[in-house]
């Protein structure tokens, strides 16, 4: 068996911590996004491990504690954070079994939720002092699984979901939280802004209005004077520029006669030089993708080290873009996920 | 520009100073702390704001506060005094979602049709779901489970 995700994260305490007594952490770069990921890997924990369904605790991605599984993309999850954490889970269940034995002095060991059974007593995975930094052996025999994986259980999300308790990353609050607004441009192709910073800056509770070349927001100390003032600083914005008039039909005609910087991704054989070829060319215009509900990030800067929360679908490729945009090291920026509104 | 206002929230009473046209959503969400009700579009098109006002849902995305100012307000955390309502228990049973943002919308609604069925003992068809549920979307594609739910709730 293997898992891209195994190969890139090889390390058997990447993706499974015990330090909590009677709790296993499972760790993951794949986001829930509703696709009820969280609890399929709960099942395959569970099962693999031998322990119950309600011991097994998932951390959501995050570049400073998970393994980096690159984007939560095409219907992959499954495939390669299931399969990574299947066999991280059976080395683990092997070398606890073993120290079990040594500990209770026989063979003669089953286990039931955690608990390492002997006829001369018993043991469980946090007694167990177990070295978790090793390597994860990809051919590890599987243990008889329970049944857990393959049943169908209720998603661990969802039933706060529909009794309207904090879900989201929307619904969070830090400490002296500011609120961002983005005001986008009144047209395509708009270059710059002008608006009048000082009168808004004089409004009860605006911390900033931020205009770097066509982007501009606002930044106060509540959500709704976020709101208020961004619709007005929206109807007083002067934005230049020119308008594109390109039509949506026009764009892959656009882009097939302007200046371009070639490179070359990739070269090879055809598969069937024998077979019949198929030449073809097709475009799209521009396709919007919307959520139910806008897009959430929440900071926390303290000058060195940026701190950002996001339904991001990579925490990792996310980290090298921010690092990139915002000209800092990479390992000064820490991502994690949190829900929001689908993807 | 700013006025005092006073709502009576899940039969709490509370207060704000705000702008007239400051949408009762943010009310809700920004002043009081009651983030069940969940911010969609913002243009009263996708039902995810759906709140009770003096009993009748009501998009609280536009919804002005001195439009509001007296009347009573129930949210998803205020619906049922114990445990889920009936629309809760029957989407938890069906798992009903996926991302589940349009959940607090879809309770609000429902819950208020599956009352008044429930009362009259006239339980709700598929049609009378979908129908009720016109206004909420969810991109998720959970619409079935929601509409098989729903009418289970509405049985009594």
């Amino acid at each position: 068996m293997s898992s891209p995700s195994l190969s890139a994260n090889p390390l058997l305490s990447t993706w499974l911590d015990f330090a909590t007594p009677g709790r296993v952490t499972a760790h993951m770069g794949k986001s829930e996004l509703g696709q009820g990921v969280d609890t399929v890997m709960v099942q395959v924990v569970a099962d693999t491990l031998g322990v119950d369904v309600a011991r097994i605790d998932i951390q959501a991605p995050d570049t400073a504690t998970g393994p980096d599984e690159n984007f939560t993309a095409g219907s992959l999850s499954v495939p390669h954070s299931g399969t990574a954490l299947l066999l991280a889970a059976a080395n683990a269940r092997q070398l606890f079994l073993a120290a079990a034995q040594r500990h209770l002095g026989s063979t003669d060991v089953t286990l039931e939720d955690g608990t390492f059974h002997s006829p001369s007593g018993s043991t469980t995975y946090w007694d167990l002092d177990v070295d978790t930094d090793v390597t994860v052996d990809p051919e590890i025999p599987l243990p008889p699984s329970s049944g857990t994986i393959g049943s169908s259980y209720a998603r661990i999300d969802l039933e706060a979901k529909i009794t309207g308790q904090p879900s989201y990353l929307s619904d969070v609050r830090l400490p002296n939280m500011a609120y961002g607004r983005v005001i986008r441009p009144a047209f395509r192709g708009a270059i710059g802004v002008d608006v009048d910073r000082e009168e808004f800056l004089q409004r009860a509770g605006v911390v900033d209005i931020v205009v770097d070349g066509a982007f501009l927001a606002v930044i106060a100390d509540t959500e709704i004077v976020a709101i208020k003032t961004a619709i007005d600083v929206a109807d007083s914005a002067q934005w230049s520029g020119k308008p594109s008039d390109l039509t949506d039909d026009e764009v892959s005609g656009f882009l097939t006669t302007v200046e371009t910087d070639d490179t070359l991704l990739a070269e090879g054989e055809s598969v069937n030089p024998n077979g019949d070829a198929h030449s073809a060319r097709y475009s799209r215009s521009f396709i919007a993708h919307a959520s139910i509900g806008p897009a959430t990030a929440m900071a926390h800067f303290d000058g060195t080290v940026l701190e950002v929360w996001s339904h991001t679908q990579g925490v990792y490729p996310l980290r090298r873009d921010l690092a990139r945009a915002l000209d800092i090291d990479e390992h000064n920026v820490r991502v994690r996920h949190f829900q929001g509104a689908g993807c | 520009m700013s006025q005092t206002f006073t709502v009576v929230v899940n039969g709490e009473q509370r207060s704000i100073d705000a702008d007239p046209s400051t949408a009762l959503l943010w009310a809700l969400r920004d002043a009081w702390g009651l983030t069940g009700t969940r911010f969609g579009c913002g243009a009263g098109s996708c039902g995810a704001c759906t709140v009770w006002v003096d009993g009748v849902p009501t998009h609280s995305c536009d919804t002005p506060l001195w439009s509001v100012d007296g009347k009573n307000v129930t949210t998803v955390e205020g619906l049922s005094e114990q445990g889920p309502h009936p629309v809760q228990e029957a989407l938890i049973k069906h798992q009903a979602g996926q991302c589940g943002y349009c959940l607090s919308g879809i309770v609000m609604r429902s819950a208020a049709a599956v009352d008044q069925a429930r009362a009259a003992g006239n339980p709700m068809g598929e049609d009378d779901v979908r129908q009720c549920l016109d206004g909420h979307l969810c991109r998720c594609g959970a619409h079935n489970r929601i509409v098989r739910a729903i009418v289970e709730a509405s049985e009594g």
